[in-house]
């Protein structure tokens, strides 16, 4: 009996296209969250680590009484980096009662946008999506918690003065980066930064996908920047790593933009990445107190929700920042405003965060109803052979500079 | 044949020595010929002697590398095919060329574009600004299918129909263009002698109702003998002979010509 | 036994080329055209503004691009690119205060201006090597849109458009976007019904056919593939800037990218090449299909209490997808309209046919 209606249901979802068939949860009274994710195309190398980092630390919430009392659960779809189906999937959620969403990819985070805005809900927008999102006063739904490509730039390069004791002028530094939006942006930052350190700056301009660099480390081998800061995905980091070797150009004077983790290291080689740097918003390794929590009582109770091999990876960490943030947002509206979790209140919840750094994962954050971002502090890590070292402390650099262009940008978007 | 197709000598058609090369294939050289206002004129030649190459010459698709094609006294010399339809020329092909996908009476519409004038506005705008062109065109269209006895497949696909009926959908098509030169390269190939007679007798009809000339290629030389006032033999691409049939085909060139290659007329 | 020919009779010229020669069909498509205006009212809003709307306009994409493809023969590989100037024009228009009926013509206009003059150079070649051309066209467009930060609106590359309105009436419900994208299908839709039988589908026919007895006819053949450039890229633009408009509510590079090209023509070919129904049906498979794959495939896997992780069930509904296509295809190598036109012959002589066995 119930296999016919189960059947029956079936094929009105076949007919239909569209299935409100989910599998029996903890029922009425979860906190949702909806992962809108590209499982299948272009951001597979980061969403299974932070679908799973989502889904482990909803586990581990969970195992101790969830949010005041009510499970968080993580729904998590597939849109394939398509817009039309990244908004299916919005418009689906929405009305299944999902509040907070996150699509973990510009193309598609940049085409719900319009309708998060005008829904009154809740996108999580890290590390995606248009950079002046952080401005809190013009794009009140969207919170990207974590630095803009902008504040990270600004941060490298603070980071490399540190390392010419303070003084750039004359200093000559190199920017590869991947010739599209993403790798554009931080293009106007670098200039500006360029003039008012002294130091010269080099563009150098990655065709899409990324596999041919020959040309591009030819000219830097003939310039010899003192660095080359590298705005390049995953595998264009391995591409890049084998030019260097062949150009003579020294790995360690290599800082690479935060898309660069362990499977990357991998290709490159364990000993041959030595030296290389990346900066980061959080904490790469295991050694940290939330990730070793995640391994003893949701893996070591089996309930992990995929295989343990990929908590070993600095995308991993990420997932779980993004989620650390986002729940900690979600308790602090319960605690202020109780259950249900409207957008309203899920919107007071994250920006009453603060100075909170998920015991160590990342620099203490504090998000306001004027700075999305939560400070956008970032730090340079290197690769030692085995695992990510600090090379120093959080920092936010230039952040007057930073929000100038953020606000200069945002202003557009508020008066269309 | 009437003699009054005969009198009337303005000249519809010259070709002025015309000469057309394939590489170094000399396909047709040194070809006079004038096709007079109603007459219809036979054009003979074994296989390879160049007949379908001077069609092509005339209408534009391989043009005359020298000489001159003179259309109702102006030289079209090299005028491209569309243009030189536009003029009043059509013609049937000797291999068909049939639109295989479309109904009979939208391929024989097709034979007035030269009197419409499609466009994207007036397609969008049907109802005011192409029906009216399209049903007076139709009006056309239906009195050459009555004429040619195609009422009963008028909306059938030309791909199904038999290679007879193809021909004389191709003769409507050239027709309801109601051109000035109609251009018949072997309309009777294939064709048994009721059909043959058949056919015959829509070329001269249309020659009688429509005043139109013909330019009629033929290996049937009873056709020829039959239908044409005047006529012109070729082989290897030249002019072995010109004149009423009657003469032409007893021509020692021309018996030899066809004896040499062993035609089977 | 629903649909009948026999008895039909043609008294004038006038009837004799109305759109719909069976009654069956004319009331099927007057059912389905009732249907499309009470569906706000029928179908849940979720279905409705994220599946029947786009597919509405995606149908109206492939309609252009097989007015170029199917019925005028030539291959195009940029059609998104086309799409993509439409969208920016239009939006750029509504943003400088242009009324969007303006704006939408404008879009459209300018889509007609550049495909045309892309047309006018890359006809010079044919089949194989004008789809290099017009995909080298989408390839440059690509590069012109990541690289001029003015006509893409800033560095994030996306650029709102206003508010949609008609006739000074501000539509946002989603029932009124819905309406403005059915309106713009079924214009398009009476447009390609109104070539079935005007001299400037002939011709178009006539052209890829055979493109020298088309010559001779009098069809100069590089004008009509011009004008099918022009005509195909103002449904392209029109199309694009409704999808900005209704749908995306903003433009943005990915939106008119390369792979969006190739899926509309791989809409035109699953739809069958030159087929109206099937250009509805081709947008429906490419579009629809893979999340219904999804759903039901998940659900399957619920069912037999199959644990995958979330990475094999992304993967395996796109293989079933792939796979799906390639069984179209090999049913039907003239696509989905064919499938259809088959089984509606059969069903137009059912059960007479019977009588003969
Ligand atoms: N496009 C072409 N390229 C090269 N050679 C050609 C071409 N067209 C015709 N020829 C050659 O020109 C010569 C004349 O051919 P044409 O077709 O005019 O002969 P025909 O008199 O029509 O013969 P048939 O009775 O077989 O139709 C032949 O040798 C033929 O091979
Ligand atoms: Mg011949």
């Amino acid at each position: 009996m119930k296999l016919t209606t189960y059947s029956r249901n079936l094929a009105a979802a076949a007919v239909v296209g569209i299935t409100s068939l989910t599998p029996a949860f903890a029922a009425e009274g979860t906190i949702k969250f909806g992962l809108c994710y590209d499982l299948s195309k272009a951001y597979t190398f980061i969403t299974p680590q932070v679908a799973q980092a989502a889904q482990d630390l909803a586990t581990l919430v969970n195992s101790k009484g969830g949010i005041g009392g009510h499970d968080i659960e993580v729904i998590v779809r597939d849109h394939g980096n398509e817009p039309q189906r990244g908004i299916e999937c919005y418009e689906q959620l929405k009305r299944e009662g999902v509040v907070v969403f996150d699509m973990l990819s510009t193309p598609v985070s940049i085409a719900v946008l319009p309708r998060v805005m005008k829904d009154k809900n809740i996108l999580i927008q890290s590390l995606v999506g248009r950079g002046d999102a952080v401005d809190g006063s013009v794009f009140t739904q969207i919170f990207p918690v974590g630095p803009t490509y902008l504040g990270q730039a600004a941060n490298d390069i603070a980071y490399i003065k540190e390392q010419f004791g303070g003084d750039m002028a004359g200093k000559k530094i190199g920017f590869a980066y991947l010739d599209y939006a993403f790798g554009q942006e931080p293009i106007h930052l670098l200039e500006t930064l360029a003039e008012k350190e002294g130091f010269e700056l080099a563009l150098y301009p990655v065709p899409l996908p990324g596999s041919d660099q020959a040309s591009v480390w030819t000219k830097i081998r003939r310039d010899k920047p003192d660095y080359v800061m590298a705005w390049l995905l995953a595998g264009g980091h391995v591409v890049a790593a084998k030019e260097m070797k062949r150009n003579g150009f020294p790995i360690d004077k290599y800082l690479s933009v935060n898309w660069l983790n362990e499977v990357d290291i991998a290709n490159i080689g364990a000993e041959a990445a030595i030296g290389i740097k990346r900066g980061t918003n959080v904490a790469g390794g295991q050694d940290l107190p939330i990730i070793q929590k995640i391994i003893a009582e949701v893996y070591g109770n089996g309930k992990g929700a995929g295989p343990e091999e990929k908590i070993y990876d600095v995308y991993y960490n990420t997932g779980v920042g993004i989620y650390s943030a986002a729940f900690e947002a979600a308790r602090l509206a319960v605690e202020q405003s109780g259950y249900p979790v409207t957008p309203e209140s899920m919107k007071a919840g994250y920006e009453s965060i603060s100075g909170f750094d998920a015991n160590g994962l990342f620099a203490p954050l504090t998000v306001t109803a004027a700075d999305h971002g939560g400070g956008g502090k970032t730090r340079v890590e290197m690769w030692d052979g085995k695992t990510w070292v600090p090379q120093q402390e959080w920092t936010a650099a230039y952040s007057d500079l930073i929000w100038e262009l953020v606000r200069e940008s945002s202003s557009k978007f508020a008066t269309e | 044949m009437s003699a009054e197709h005969q009198s009337g000598k303005t000249p519809v058609l010259e070709c002025r020595n015309v000469e057309r090369r394939f590489g170094g294939l000399v396909a047709v050289t040194g070809v006079d010929m004038t096709i007079n206002r109603g007459e219809i004129f036979g054009l003979v030649g074994p296989n390879g002697s160049g007949k379908t190459t001077l069609t092509n010459a005339i209408t534009g698709f391989y043009p005359p590398n020298t000489g001159q094609i003179i259309l109702d006294g102006k030289d079209i010399t090299g005028t491209k095919p569309h243009k030189v339809a536009a003029m009043g020329v059509a013609r049937t092909f000797q291999n068909l060329a049939l639109f295989n996908g479309m109904s009979v009476l939208d391929n024989i519409l097709l034979g007035r574009h030269v009197h419409m004038n499609p466009g994207v506005i007036r397609t969008a705008l049907y109802w005011w600004l192409a029906r009216p062109e399209e049903i007076a065109n139709r009006e056309v269209v239906e009195e050459i299918i009555d004429f040619l006895q195609l009422e009963s497949i008028r909306n059938e696909l030309v791909d199904g129909i038999p290679i007879g009926l193809k021909k004389r959908v191709e003769l409507a098509r050239a027709l309801v263009a109601e051109p000035h030169l109609l251009i018949l390269d072997e309309p009777m190939a294939g064709m048994n002698q009721e059909e043959k007679e058949y056919m015959a007798r829509f070329i001269l009809d249309a020659r009688a109702e429509r005043g139109v000339s013909v330019l009629l290629i033929e290996h049937h030389m009873d056709v020829i003998i039959g239908i044409c006032d005047r006529m012109l033999a070729l082989n290897y691409g030249e002019m072995i002979a010109t004149g009423v049939p009657s003469e032409v085909i007893n021509d020692p060139r021309v018996v030899e010509a066809y004896i040499g290659v062993g035609h089977d007329a | 036994m629903f649909y009948r020919l026999s008895g039909v009779r043609h008294s004038s010229y006038v009837s004799d080329r109305r759109m719909f020669q069976v009654p069956a069909d004319r009331n099927a498509v007057i059912i389905l055209l009732m249907i499309g205006l009470a569906a706000p009212f029928l179908i849940p809003s979720l279905y409705l503004n994220s599946y029947v709307l786009p597919w509405l306009i995606w149908t109206a994409a492939v309609l252009g691009l097989n007015l170029v493809t199917g019925w005028a023969g030539q291959l195009h590989l940029g059609y998104a690119a086309v799409m993509a100037v439409g969208a920016y024009s239009a939006v750029h228009a509504a943003r400088f205060g242009i009324p969007w009926e303006f704006a939408l013509l404008i879009g459209g206009l300018s889509s007609s201006v550049i495909g045309s003059l892309f047309a006018f150079t890359a006809l010079r070649v044919k089949g194989l090597y004008l789809a290099l051309t017009t995909l080298a066209m989408q390839f440059v467009m690509d590069w012109v849109l990541t690289h001029s930060p003015t006509i893409t609106g800033g560095s994030h590359a996306s650029l709102q458009s206003p508010p949609f309105a008609l006739l000074g009436q501000e539509i946002t419900s989603d029932a009124g976007l819905y309406y403005v994208a059915l309106g713009w299908c079924i214009l398009v839709t009476i447009f390609m019904l109104n070539l079935k039988r005007t001299g400037l589908g002939r011709a178009w026919v006539a052209v890829r056919e055979k493109d020298f007895a088309a010559a001779i006819l009098g069809v100069n053949s590089f004008y009509y593939k011009l004008v099918a450039f022009a005509a195909s890229s103002f449904i392209a633009g029109v199309t694009g800037a409704i999808l900005v408009a209704t749908f995306y509510f903003l433009a943005a590079p990915e939106q008119f990218a390369v792979n969006v090209s190739i899926q509309v023509l791989a809409m035109v070919i699953i739809g069958g090449l030159g087929s109206i129904i099937g250009s509805y049906m081709g947008a429906a498979l490419i579009l629809l299909m893979p999340g219904v794959v999804n759903q039901v495939f998940s659900a399957f896997a619920g069912l037999i209490g199959l644990e995958l992780s979330i990475e094999t069930l992304a993967h395996i509904p796109n293989a079933a997808y792939g796979a799906l296509i390639v069984i179209f295809l090999m049913v039907e190598p003239l696509g989905l309209g064919k499938l259809y036109a088959n089984i509606r012959d059969y069903l137009m002589i059912w059960p007479f046919d019977q009588l003969k066995k």
